[in-house]
């Protein structure tokens, strides 16, 4: 089996991960305030640190846990949004984003502004600065379309944002991993962070770096270990934003998955850019075959949408399975406002997300099976 | 030739729904072929397991692998049950005696 789903969660694990999952599931838990277990054995503290590290925050209390990047925007969105605020995002977003931000827009009436995408699937930061002159109390924008892969040039976005007065929430889902993500330079207010994906951690973790002195109001009330005579949500850091026992065994995964990274992907030879980007040129040689987004390079961030002319990208998806043993994905990949301006069927396309563990020898066999397939066309 | 199971996998935001057909014997080349004689028909037997996919339109889409007791139906929401008997009297009707 292909595995070319690394985009919807990364698989394989590393090995270090999947050692750590079950040293972890098997040992005592540990987290001061929880347990009288000595601090050195913190899991949480250790894999806050190890994040804060990663994403180079100014201090571990930019880094929140959250049960995934859904969560974390959740958060950043519901917790920064005021009634009347007017909000600006993309075309390129994911429902993540979209739902939360219309939720508020049905529900407590901000003003939703919706930026077009070019023809690759990134945003050009001429149509920003168009709306910010409008006025703006938050930008919500990807790091890279999960459709095309097309990286959007955030650092600029943030610059303009904040020249406007309005903070910046970046959704780093596809982006964390491989790609270069240091927190204090960027200057985002918020970043949203998927453990599941580049990181190479479990489905049911992720975090949102929040930067010291953004105030959030928190989405859940609960337990925090400590304080417990406080009748309400305690303020401080990151208890105001984790109510409830932390995810021990995916926290302690999400550690191994930046360990992993740390020591340089070791059994890797390649990085996912280079497997898509051999993907893609495979690809673009192929009679009936429309790849979308930019060329390889430093605009295109490892992920591969393609139709083939005469059948549609869920049939495509489906043979690839069930005729080649290739995993892959097709629709709208939870994007649904992208496609009109990439200039893809409305119904999505096949996209095909390899990671650094994909073999040169894989790639080349994907490619085989759509060759058969667009010459039997 | 019978289905024997009709099992709702998934609903889609198109109006349609995606279901798994088990049929009571594997999808031979001659079925598959049969199908075309209904509707707008696909098929690749070269391939290491040959792949289909039949458009009978405004009814269903049919699409499986040759060798498989199972196959994917997309069928529209609207007259949903008089689709599900259409596709199963196809069935049915393959190799019916005379």
């Amino acid at each position: 089996m292909i595995y070319l789903n690394n985009a919807a969660t990364s698989w394989p694990k590393p090995e270090i991960v999947v050692q750590t999952v079950s040293e972890t599931a098997r040992a005592l838990p540990a987290e001061s305030g929880r347990s009288a277990a000595p601090s050195s054995h913190d899991i949480v503290a250790q894999c806050r640190r190890a994040v804060a590290h990663h994403f180079c925050t100014r201090s571990e209390n930019e880094v929140i846990f959250t049960s995934g990047a859904t969560h974390a925007l959740n958060l950043a969105i519901a917790g920064y949004v005021q009634p009347g605020d007017r909000v600006i995002t993309t075309t390129i977003e994911h429902n993540s984003v979209l739902r939360p931000l219309r939720t508020l827009q049905r529900d407590q009436g901000i003003r939703l502004v919706l930026l077009p995408c070019t023809p690759e699937g990134s945003i050009d930061p001429d149509d920003l600065s168009r709306e910010l002159s409008k006025g703006a109390s938050l930008v919500v924008v990807s790091a890279c379309s999960n459709v095309t892969g097309a990286v959007v040039d955030i650092q600029a976005l943030v610059a303009l944002a904040h020249q406007s007065g309005a903070a910046v929430l970046i959704d780093a889902a596809q982006w964390a991993g491989e790609n270069r993500l240091d927190f204090k330079e960027l200057g985002a207010d918020m970043v949203a962070v998927a453990g599941h994906k580049g990181l190479f951690g479990l489905s049911g973790t992720g975090v949102l770096l929040l930067r010291e002195g953004v105030s959030l109001d928190p989405l859940m009330s609960g337990g925090t270990g400590i304080q417990s005579q406080n009748p309400f949500q305690p303020g401080g850091r990151p208890l105001k934003y984790e109510a409830g026992t932390p995810n021990y065994v995916g926290i302690a995964a999400l550690h191994a998955g930046l360990t992993f990274h740390h020591n340089g992907r070791p059994g890797c030879r390649h990085t996912s850019r280079s497997a898509a980007a051999r993907l893609h040129e495979i690809l673009t040689a192929l009679d009936g075959c429309t790849v979308y987004g930019p060329p390889p390079g430093p605009r295109q961030a490892g992920i591969v949408s393609v139709s083939l002319r005469a059948m549609a990208a869920s049939d495509l998806c489906f043979l690839l399975q069930e005729s080649f043993g290739i995993t892959s994905r097709a629709g709208l990949h939870c994007a649904p406002l992208i496609f009109p301006h990439i200039g893809a069927p409305p119904e999505g396309t096949l996209r095909l997300s390899p990671s650094a563990f994909t073999t040169d020898q894989e790639i080349e066999t994907v490619g085989d099976a759509l060759r058969q397939v667009a010459e039997a066309l | 030739m019978r289905v024997v199971c009709l099992r709702h996998l998934e609903d889609c935001f198109d109006g349609t729904l995606m279901k798994e057909a088990t049929f009571d014997e594997p999808i031979t080349s001659a079925f598959i072929q049969f199908w075309g004689t209904h509707g707008a028909l696909q098929y690749f037997p070269s391939f290491a397991r040959p792949f289909f996919v039949v458009d009978v339109p405004g009814r269903f889409i049919l699409k499986g692998i040759e060798g498989n007791s199972t196959a994917r139906i997309v069928i529209s929401k609207s007259n949903q049950e008089a689709n599900e008997r259409a596709f199963c009297g196809t069935v049915a009707d393959y190799n019916k005696p005379l």
